[in-house]
């Protein structure tokens, strides 16, 4: 009895000892700006340290004498061992630059910066006031005052983004409050000392834009965001504590009764969470401040309104002569919508002149035409549908909301012979039609020159400089195409793979080829055609020589092209040959120069995710599915991006939406999917019988198919899989789906007669994917000779180039690393790129073969963590569980099982691979003890495989375990 | 025992500052003052030192803001934890979309280090398990660990820190999940091999 209480007392005590251990947390080294500060006195540089005035967070401010000029001075000093300042010097010498670019009145000058012993310094003029942050706390600010503090950073942001200078800090601690009256905005180009790859750090999370949250490329928009939070704490005083990180978008929480309501709309807007709803420039939020300033200035004093309207007509005519006066400043730009115009010659080919027109644009350095998809979006910010046609009043109404400065609005019309283009510039604001130009062309052949010299006096009239007119001159026939019939084809191409997928059978490249079909039939050198049907049968898998043959074509013509739509094409090309990092370099480029550019983010979010970046891309396929929302293609690769990184609440929001949004049978798929991800295989079924039933088409069938492999109902899959529609069709997908599900089933037998049948059934059927399969068929029935003799067969083809690329040989690579013989294992795998998940797998399996699982369990973690749902390679969660039970790391094995049959099937992953790793996870249950979950899990298995061939070494497993439950329990 | 002498004479420090008025040395005292052992948890509950860090910020900044409207209704280190439990819960949010795979990879790159490096020597594994036992922690778990064990906060101390607004959070409620963490953590510990 004492003994027994001395145990559990001894027990007790030791695990109070190991609750203390993992409850205790080592006080930790504060970051430096924390620390004590320079001693008055000190000497940075030639400046003398006076007092600390504030620490921000680089650094300490002090107050400080300049002996030189005896003028007191601000002095940052940036100090060495904090978290930047590695980084600081490089930004002293190139920010600083761009800092003292700057000359306002509502910014903190910038005197002088350096390096001292302490550390690298900045020198600003010493302003007498306090923060805004400061004002905040102590109470609330007359709405007077609001506007006009609001009023004056706005100015200074305009400024600043005028000079490409972005702030990515606005705080109320970076916003001084002159003793002598007027604001001054601190710190600008500051946050750029985190660099591109820390920008999110550079800001402070309650003041933050989402995308720059997102560590996404951010622009002027997200100091616009900051604005609106600013202006909504000044409205409705400062965030509580806690409460500061969680800004809403939308409307103040507690907006004071008595704001007026256009300023509480404009904060709205200011924090809208897409960049695109938020007002695009400093400029205009200056301007809806300064009129709202006035309504309630003009209420007490209506007189002087006419006044106000007289100076603002003389600003009109200020602006108007500004527009096409004299010429522009260098990078001066001109944002221009292009309405559709009215085509009245009876030729459809010109029944697109707005985009034709756009494309003549682009290369221009002064007039930026908004994109449609842009202007699609901010239509839908302010509550109206996207226009079906862009028509005049249209596109004023949309130039106005975008803060474009001019309407381009074109016409055709014949006259006998004669083909008469038009061109009418518009001001948004008023409707006066600023100027009109027009050229003519003595038949169809002739119209190109016309729009290209049409075009160029648009151009010149709207002041863009000579020199960039000589650098960058507009030649449809050379950017584009000179047969406006294939360019028409060109264009329909590109709507239709951009708009929700039509017709059952149809994929992308089926409904949408032929346009750049037909485009190429009519121009065999038209570059861009060439690309986009590259782009489309590269998106398909279709076979790499005939990708290559377009991109060939594509490239031969990319020197012709605009800038933006030649790197495309060479992004596009690095990607083909397998250098990504070339191909997201340039992508990355592209949106860093427009940020609204779809087709560059989407890229550029694309070529990360199928490097495995897929926390990377989901902020290129969130701002392009923001400038046009339901795009199926970013949607389909933001879901997977979602799924795969456990976002759930992002997920099962998209599920939601998905569920609201008009059903097509791509968003259909991409719910079934959706669904399988969030685990909900049950529901993933329903949806995916009623997108059957809808559509009955491949496509949907085989996510039937899968769908049900991912919930264990591998009768019905087997039975839908029978019932496939396309059984005729060339490649043999439907055939290989099939052949999955019987492997799954433990059917070997009538899944090799079928394999051995494959080649006689199936036209255009790669021979390398018999020999592939069989390799498979070997590893799940554990034959180690057939495995070897199969993958050799493999190599030899893949070698010899009989049309199958080389991915062909990650899973036999893998397998062979799994069960076959280390030694051939090797000599696959030494065939496999480096760096690639595929050939890390077969290196982790062997260091396990090898006797060191600990390393290749770690490995596997690492690699799990970074592509956990490989495309051609096995689940390295499947790998982790199969080298956890070797270890009798039960616990272990079994989560990396549950982690496993999260993955949405794909390839033959769940071929073999599920009822195997169903195993594990029984075994790893009773071992553990946890029998009643055992005894579940093999009767699962055992109804799986209910139809196995007698002597599937698994099925013998399975009831092996089985006896030993029945006989424990 | 052990807070009270460190801690006493910062909440007397703070009181004293800002009495005077002087709202930048009060912050600067509790932030220097309850500022190590809050970095260290946030460090331990959240995993990521450049989240931790930016939590940090947010605390630091959040304090500042809110200390003249502390009415001095929980002790100030209690109101300390509650500012930065609150940090700690926006940052995570946010950075979870911001970091996300760095977080994994760092983590699994950790992981992967600790598993390698790791040797046959008993005391080694040991270690090893506790961290694998703390790294099975959610942060609220780790928080509420250290807040009873490591700081001994009252029970209505830790439902002060961990309510969030329109969330309060009982203190009955909080025993019983501690009970339930700790009968976890034993179970685990016996399963592999810690604990008899």
């Amino acid at each position: 009895m004492t003994e027994r209480t001395a145990d559990a007392g001894r027990r007790a005590s030791a695990l109070s000892r190991l609750l203390a251990e993992i409850a205790s947390v080592e006080e930790a080294e504060l970051p430096d700006r924390f620390a004590p500060g320079l001693p008055a006195g000190a000497a940075v540089g030639r400046f003398l340290v006076l007092r600390e005035i504030g620490r921000g967070g680089f650094g300490v401010v002090y107050e400080a004498l300049d002996p030189e000029l005896a003028r007191r001075v601000a002095l940052k000093v940036l100090r060495p061992g904090s978290r930047v300042a590695p980084r600081g010097e490089e930004w002293v010498r190139r920010e600083a630059e761009a800092v003292a670019r700057l000359n306002h009145p509502g910014i903190v000058t910038l005197h002088d910066f350096g390096r001292a012993d302490q550390g690298a310094y900045l020198v600003f003029e010493l302003l007498r006031g306090e923060t805004l942050a400061e004002r905040l706390a102590r109470g609330k600010v007359p709405l007077e005052e609001a506007l006009a503090i609001g009023g004056a950073i706005a100015a200074a942001l305009a400024h600043a983004h005028r000079a490409e200078v972005l702030h990515r800090d606005l705080k109320p601690a970076n916003v001084f409050l002159c003793a002598g009256g007027g604001a001054k905005v601190l710190d600008f180009g500051v946050a750029q000392l985190f660099g591109r790859g820390r920008e999110a750090s550079g800001g402070t999370p309650a003041y933050m834009a989402p995308e720059q949250r997102a560590g996404g490329p951010v622009d002027a928009r997200a100091d616009l965001y900051a604005l609106g939070v600013l202006l909504h704490e000044l409205l409705a005083g400062p965030l509580p504590p806690g409460e500061a990180g969680e800004a809403q978008p939308g409307l103040p929480r507690r907006p004071r009764a008595s704001s007026p309501p256009e300023l509480r709309q404009l904060v709205g807007s200011l924090t809208a969470a897409a960049p695109d709803a938020r007002p695009s420039s400093a400029g205009e939020v200056e301007a809806a401040l300064g009129r709202i300033a006035e309504s309630r200035a003009g209420r007490g004093r209506r007189g002087a309104l006419a006044g106000l309207a007289a100076l603002a007509l003389a600003a009109l005519a200020l602006a108007g002569w500004a527009l096409f006066g004299s010429r522009a400043e260098p990078r001066e730009r001109l944002p221009a919508v292009i309405a559709d115009g009215e085509n009245l010659t009876g030729d459809p080919d010109l029944d697109r002149m707005g985009d034709l027109l756009g494309l003549l644009l682009a290369p221009s350095r002064r007039v930026e035409p908004l994109a449609r998809g842009r202007l699609d979006a901010i239509a839908r910010r302010a509550g109206l549908p996207p226009p079906a046609r862009l028509d005049d009043a249209a596109g004023r109404k949309l130039a106005r909301l975008a803060g474009a400065g001019v309407l381009l609005v074109p016409s055709a019309r014949r006259d006998g012979e004669l083909i008469r283009v038009t061109l009418k510039a518009v001001s948004p604001d008023d409707g006066r039609t600023l100027f009109a130009i027009e050229e003519q062309a003595r038949g169809k052949p002739a119209l190109p020159a016309a729009l290209d010299r049409l075009m160029t006096a648009t151009r010149a009239r709207l002041r863009e400089r000579k020199e960039d007119l000589r650098d960058t001159p507009t030649r449809l026939a050379r950017m584009a195409t000179g047969d406006l019939t294939a360019f028409r084809h060109y264009l329909e191409g590109l709507d239709c793979a951009e708009h929700p997928s039509g017709g059952a059978l149809m994929t992308a490249l089926a409904r949408c080829g032929p346009h750049f079909d037909q485009a190429i039939a009519l121009d065999p050198e038209f570059a861009l055609a060439h690309y986009q049907l590259a782009t489309l049968l590269g998106a398909e898998g279709a076979v790499p020589a005939e990708v290559r043959a377009h991109m060939a074509a594509a490239l031969s013509g990319a020197d012709r092209l605009s800038r933006r739509d030649a790197t495309l094409i060479r992004a596009f090309q690095a990607h083909v040959e397998g250098r990504d990092d070339l191909a997201e370099a340039a992508y990355d480029q592209l949106v860093a120069a427009a940020p609204d550019d779809r087709e560059a983010l989407y890229q550029a979010g694309d070529v990360r995710f199928h490097r495995g970046e897929l926390a990377g891309a989901i902020p290129f396929f969130q701002k392009a599915l923001s400038l046009q929302p339901g795009a199926e293609w970013p949607l389909e690769h933001l879901m997977e991006c979602y799924a795969v990184t456990g976002r759930n609440r992002e997920l099962s929001a998209m599920a939601k939406e998905l569920r609201a949004l008009p059903s097509t049978p791509e968003r259909s798929r991409l719910l079934v999917r959706a669904l399988a991800w969030l685990g909900e295989p049950r529901q993933a079924v329903e949806q995916a019988r009623r997108a059957v039933a809808e559509e009955r088409g491949p496509a949907a069938e085989a996510d039937l198919c899968t769908a049900l492999l991912a919930a264990g109902e591998l009768a019905e899959a087997e039975a839908v899989a029978r019932r496939r529609s396309d059984f005729a069709a060339p490649g043999g997908r439907a055939w290989l789906t099939l052949i999955s599900v019987l492997m799954a089933e433990g059917r070997d037998r009538e899944a090799s007669r079928l394999l051995v049948e494959l080649p006689r059934r199936v036209d255009g059927l790669s021979p390398v994917l018999v020999p592939f399969f069989k390799a498979a068929l070997a590893t799940g029935a554990g034959d180690p000779a057939a495995l070897w003799r199969e993958s050799a067969r493999v190599v030899q083809l893949v070698q010899a180039g009989v049309g199958a690329d080389r991915s062909l040989l990650i899973a036999p690579a893998v397998q062979l690393a799994l069960r076959g013989e280390p030694a051939r294992a090797r000599e696959v795998s030494s065939l496999l790129p480096a760096g690639t998940t595929g050939r890390a797998e077969a290196e982790a399996l062997l260091r396990w073969r090898s006797g060191d699982a600990v390393g290749a369990a770690a490995a596997l973690v690492a690699l799990e963590s970074t592509d956990p749902w490989p495309e051609q390679a096995l689940a390295p969660a499947y790998l982790l569980a199969e080298v956890h039970a070797s270890q009798g790391e039960w616990r272990e094995a079994a989560a990396a099982v549950r982690r496993y049959q999260r993955l949405w099937p794909r390839g033959f992953v769940r071929s073999w691979v599920g009822p195997r790793a169903l195993y594990l996870s029984a075994l790893a249950h009773a071992r553990l003890g946890d029998r009643a979950t055992a005894r579940a899990e093999t009767a699962r298995l055992l109804g799986l495989l209910d139809r196995a061939d007698r002597g599937l070494p698994l099925l013998g497993d399975a009831r092996r375990l089985q006896r030993e439950l029945r006989h424990r329990g | 025992m052990r807070y009270h002498r460190r801690v006493l004479p910062i909440e007397a420090k703070v009181a004293a500052s800002l009495a005077a008025g002087d709202l930048h040395a009060a912050a600067e005292e509790a932030i220097r003052g309850f500022g190590p052992k809050i970095l260290g948890l946030l460090r331990a509950s959240l995993r990521d030192e450049d989240v931790a860090a930016d939590a940090f910020s947010l605390f630091a900044e959040n304090l500042w803001r809110g200390l003249p409207g502390y009415r001095g209704d929980a002790s100030l280190r209690t109101w300390s934890y509650r500012v930065a439990w609150n940090a700690a819960l926006t940052v995570r949010g946010e950075g979870w979309r911001r970091l996300g795979r760095r977080l994994d990879t760092t983590h699994a790159g950790r992981l992967a280090e600790d598993v390698r490096t790791r040797t046959a020597v008993r005391v080694e594994r040991q270690l090893l398990a506790v961290r694998q036992l703390r790294e099975g922690l959610t942060a609220e778990e780790q928080v509420l660990l250290t807040l009873r064990l490591d700081q001994a906060l009252a029970w209505e101390e830790i439902a002060e820190v961990l309510s969030t607004e329109g969330h309060p959070v009982q203190p009955a409620a909080l025993r019983k999940r501690f009970e339930r963490l700790k009968d976890k953590l034993g179970a685990l510990a016996r399963a592999r091999g810690l604990l008899e």
